[in-house]
């Protein structure tokens, strides 16, 4: 058996609603990136983040993980409601990125799109897509993130604390 | 430091100065296929990344946006209707023209 290095590092930042469900957006940045740069980046991309849910961002995972026990909830925040970015990459392949509990001021007026003219919307596409603190998000293949062709919000189950939901 | 801590250190200005000039080189870059140095020099305005073009004796500003439906668009000065650069055979010959009118 040999071990090998993954081609990505997978930065994952754990979200909870009111009813104490987790869910998770995972963003994948390349194996060679610096420990210490990676979690720069992924600080940046919380902050970038937050502004655009309603639900609790209670942690992230860098290599090292990272959590945050306690943190105040928002009534309204359910993370079963994600929004859902479709990603192109610079390979042509796709992927998507989760982000649990999005604001509906972030949502188009039909209340499901994605509305990408919004300023902290476009600032966090930016920073998928075009890279935060020298570091370019990658998909699973390793190549570069380079657009969001879609987006929209989307209902999926997520995980209950002490009572695991599966699907 | 606590994670709220390391994320309200960040929210202040996650995005940088470095990195609105390079989000505009990239997207320069991927869009027209050319070096944004080619083209001008990318500086920061009022928080946005642009590119400062001198041609003809004129510095022309190229800023961008991002439409509702995901879309990037571009605009010329101070204009509020962004060009339209899907008609030209090629979004460079298209910015070329829309430069040259």
């Amino acid at each position: 058996m040999a071990l090998a290095l993954k081609p990505t590092i997978s930065v994952v930042f754990s979200f909870r609603d009111n009813d104490n469900k987790n869910s998770t957006m995972e963003v994948l940045i390349p194996g060679a990136t610096a420990p210490a740069t990676a979690i720069t980046f992924a600080t940046g991309m919380a902050a970038l983040a937050v502004p655009l849910v309603d639900s609790t961002l209670t942690g992230f995972n860098v290599v090292i993980g990272y959590r945050e026990a306690g943190a105040l909830v928002i009534g309204s925040s359910d993370v079963e409601n994600k929004a859902l970015f479709l990603m192109t990459a610079a390979n042509a392949q796709q992927s998507s990125v989760t982000l649990p509990s999005p604001l509906e001021s972030i949502l188009q007026g039909n209340n499901q799109d994605i509305d990408y003219s919004n300023a902290d919307v476009s600032d966090f596409i930016d920073a998928l897509t075009l890279g935060l603190s020298g570091v370019q998000p990658v998909n699973a293949s390793g190549s570069d993130l380079t657009g969001v062709y879609d987006g929209y919000k989307q209902n999926r189950r997520s995980h209950v604390n002490g009572r695991q939901r599966k699907g | 430091m606590e994670l709220e801590e390391l994320v309200n250190d960040e929210r202040s200005n996650p995005i940088t100065d470095d990195d609105r000039i390079s989000h505009t080189s990239k997207m320069v870059q991927r869009v027209f296929g050319v070096e944004a140095a080619q083209l001008g020099t990318v500086e920061v305005i009022d928080g946005k990344g642009v590119l400062v073009i001198n041609r003809n004796g004129q510095q022309r500003r190229l800023r961008w946006a991002r439409a509702p439906r995901a879309h990037v668009q571009w605009f010329l000065d101070d204009d509020p209707a962004p060009l339209r650069l899907s008609s030209a055979r090629t979004p460079l010959i298209g910015l070329i023209a829309e430069l040259d009118s």
